[in-house]
């Protein structure tokens, strides 16, 4: 389950106010003010001129790193660094070893998701003693100079305002919901609880199960479970998009038809962008941008190294349908 | 890993299939003496202990939902152990002859990216299914030699299997899923036969293949001699690197089925396949009274322990019970399987020391007959 639990993007507590402008570049190297960063070209080795950038994610297994370390490679190039990445399996220990084996070699900065918030705390006051820029991802660290965290609650919102549009216009108003959750982390029940919200105040509908799955593999049994217990049940909010796969198997495997079926998650991943895409069970997606969020990886410290904004990046999520069209396209392209 | 106090003259693998002499009467008169009775306690205790547990629970869950006992439902209880049973089968005979295989989910995963990447570079399903079959086997052939002939320990090497082989699924990947099977697939995971999910009569399939090995052949019993004295058993001329080797063999393949099978389900190879799987196949194969020091245990006591964890999560989630409280409850069973193994241990300890003289013939120390 901590694997899987890994699965979900960004799993850690949810960001605070962006404290800086809120724009980012969307090309890389090129700083907020539409200026080009001093860099070398990207691919050579002259690249790394800017010193290393180190990027202590969690478990690199998970399909939506392909396109977040994309766009962390293309930014550093563009803006002269190398950078480092830790292939920790979700293990927070091993996680602190590298970031604290890369402050050791000496480092520009470094962008830790932080699996166990005191722990990293710890390395990252270490980091800091060294010279160390420390950036927070998905979360704030305590003492920080910067972070790249994502609107959870605007993204539940989002998601739940859809869910609500899409059950009023084929459900007459009321659903039958199962809920795919992790509720021991803030990031699940922020998405999850803040779609709810907005559902139950658009609709008269039903919780009829909550069941903590992440993976499409977890997915996949819970729901066949939960429709032995609601045959009816015909919306499924999933805390992560893996979880979509196997909600909509479970379906398939019933001989439900999708028509009457919604099924939504969040996070962006290639398997849900499909299904959406491709019309079916997977009726929506609340999506980050995950090319641009590698990117900032990147640009926050390059942002702290020279003393200009956004410091604190917070990311929106975007909601997808089969109607997006480019965005949804874009979003595939990601992926390679 | 080994359980060394067994009597290597009492062996089960001298005692096999030992019986009394005379004639059919003598046989039906002969008295069961106090010693032989604690073991016969002891040893039903292992067989059915969780086998009554699963039909108190059952009987609960029933009592409280009305969808329970349902024939779709208990298709679905079945539908979702299917794969860690058939899982399970090889696990316990290694577990039995006091060895372990804890890199199973990240073989799963290794056949299913390996099924996918195949069908991901044009080739066809079915040269996707050989080579995906092919992967699990090798793996598990060749961590059997790396134990069995080499000495290396089994919890060593297939942990370090568990990592390796999950890494270089990744690699080989790049994590992302390989989905969109053709029908004849899919059909594999979510196809019925008499409107029973197949996955079902493939883990029965593989189960009565165990139950044969296990009770009606000679593979059960020197399993379970190797388990509990493998200098003793080989010594009588038992193969001891040999067997091992080959279930080592059949816990690949076997993982390799359940993958694909699992890819079918999801209709996607993803590296979320198999995650944790180790652990649940460890915890039915527990709770079933297969003794993790080896030498001791029932395929039925295994089967038991499999219906239990799957009725549990259904019952669990039918009853409406909240996330933390079905973690809860999955933890107890985990903890209910250690206890119930400490306690046969203790059983059967107490049963041969009770137990010393006459009747030590029979010899009942080792493996536990289903039939």
């Amino acid at each position: 389950m901590a694997a899987g639990a890994a699965g979900v993007f960004a799993l850690a507590a949810c960001g605070d106010d962006e404290k800086g402008s809120g724009t980012s570049p969307s090309t890389p190297g090129t700083t907020p003010d539409g200026t080009t960063a001093p860099t070398d070209a990207p691919g050579t080795t002259a690249a790394a001129a800017g010193g290393k950038i180190g990027f202590a994610w969690t478990d690199t297994a998970i399909e939506v790193y392909k396109p977040l370390i994309a766009g962390a490679k293309e930014e550093a190039a563009a803006r002269g660094y190398e950078l480092l990445e830790s292939n920790n399996g979700g293990d927070v220990t091993k996680q602190l070893a590298d970031v604290s084996t890369w402050v050791g070699q000496g480092l520009t900065g470094v962008t830790i998701l932080p699996l166990d918030p005191a722990a990293t705390n710890n390395t990252a006051k270490e980091a800091k003693k060294a010279g160390v820029i420390v950036v927070g991802y998905s979360d704030k660290i305590e003492g920080a100079d910067g972070s790249t965290t994502f609107d959870h609650v605007q993204g539940g919102t989002a998601l739940g305002e859809h869910a609500s549009a899409w059950i009023n216009e084929n459900l007459g108003g009321s659903a039958k919901i199962g809920l795919l959750v992790i509720d021991e982390m803030q990031v699940g029940r922020e998405r999850i609880d803040s779609a709810m919200a907005v559902i139950d105040e658009m609709t008269t509908s039903e919780v009829v199960g909550r069941v903590k799955a992440v993976s499409a593999a977890e997915a996949l049994p819970a729901v066949q479970s939960m429709l032995q217990k609601d045959p009816d049940m015909n919306v499924v909010i999933c805390v992560a998009d893996d979880g979509c796969t196997g909600a909509a198997q479970a379906y398939k495997a019933a001989g439900i038809e999708p028509d009457g079926i919604y099924i939504a998650g969040f996070d962006g991943a290639l398997g849900a962008l499909n299904s959406v895409k491709e019309g079916g069970y997977v009726k929506a997606d609340a999506a980050l941008d995950l090319k641009e969020i590698g990117r900032s990886v990147v640009y926050v410290i390059d942002n702290i190294k020279n003393g200009v904004e956004p410091k604190d990046k917070l990311h929106p999520y975007v909601i997808v349908d089969a109607t997006s069209g480019q965005a949804l396209d874009d979003l595939i392209a990601a992926f390679g | 890993m080994r359980q060394l106090d067994v009597n290597p003259s009492s062996s089960p693998v001298q005692s096999d299939r030992t019986e009394p002499t005379g004639p059919p009467e003598a046989r039906r008169r002969r008295s069961v003496t106090p010693a032989e009775q604690r073991r016969r306690v002891v040893t039903w205790a292992q067989q059915n202990g969780v086998l009554f547990a699963l039909l108190a629970m059952c009987a609960y869950f029933a009592s409280q939902s009305d969808r329970f006992l349902t024939r779709g439902n208990i298709n679905i209880i079945l539908l979702q152990v299917a794969v860690t049973g058939i899982i399970a089968v090889p696990a316990a005979m290694l577990i039995l002859a006091g060895y372990v295989d804890l890199s199973v989910g990240s073989v799963m995963v290794l056949s299913a990216i390996a099924f996918g990447q195949v069908i991901d570079g044009g080739g066809s399903e079915l040269v996707a299914v050989i080579v995906a079959l092919a992967v699990g086997t090798t793996w598990g052939l060749t961590s059997g030699f790396f134990i069995s002939y080499l000495g290396f320990s089994p919890i060593v090497v297939t942990l370090g299997g568990l990592a390796a082989a999950r890494g270089i699924a990744q690699v080989w990947s790049e994590a992302i899923t390989v989905s969109g099977f053709s029908g004849t697939f899919g059909k594999l995971g979510i196809g019925r036969w008499f409107d029973t999910p197949i996955p079902i009569f493939l883990a029965g399939g593989v189960f009565l293949l165990g139950f044969y090995a296990w009770n009606q052949s000679t593979t059960g019993r020197h399993l379970a001699a190797i388990g509990s004295d493998e200098v003793a058993a080989r010594a009588v001329g038992i193969r001891t690197k040999r067997m091992p080797l080959i279930v080592y063999g059949l816990s690949g393949l076997a993982a390799a089925i359940g993958g694909l099978i699992v890819t079918s389900q999801l209709d996607g190879a993803s590296m979320s396949i198999g995650q944790g799987e180790e652990l649940t196949v460890l915890t039915a194969v527990l709770l079933g009274g297969v003794s993790f020091k080896g030498g001791r245990g029932s395929l039925m006591g295994v089967l038991s322990g499999l219906l239990f964890l799957g009725a549990l999560r259904n019952g669990l989630i039918l009853l409406g019970v909240g996330t933390f409280w079905q973690q809860v409850a999955i933890g107890a069973a985990l903890f209910f399987a250690a206890a119930l193994d400490v306690l046969y241990q203790r059983l059967e300890r107490l049963a041969l020391e009770k137990g010393t003289d006459a009747d030590e013939s029979t010899g009942l120390t080792g493996i536990t007959d289903d039939d």
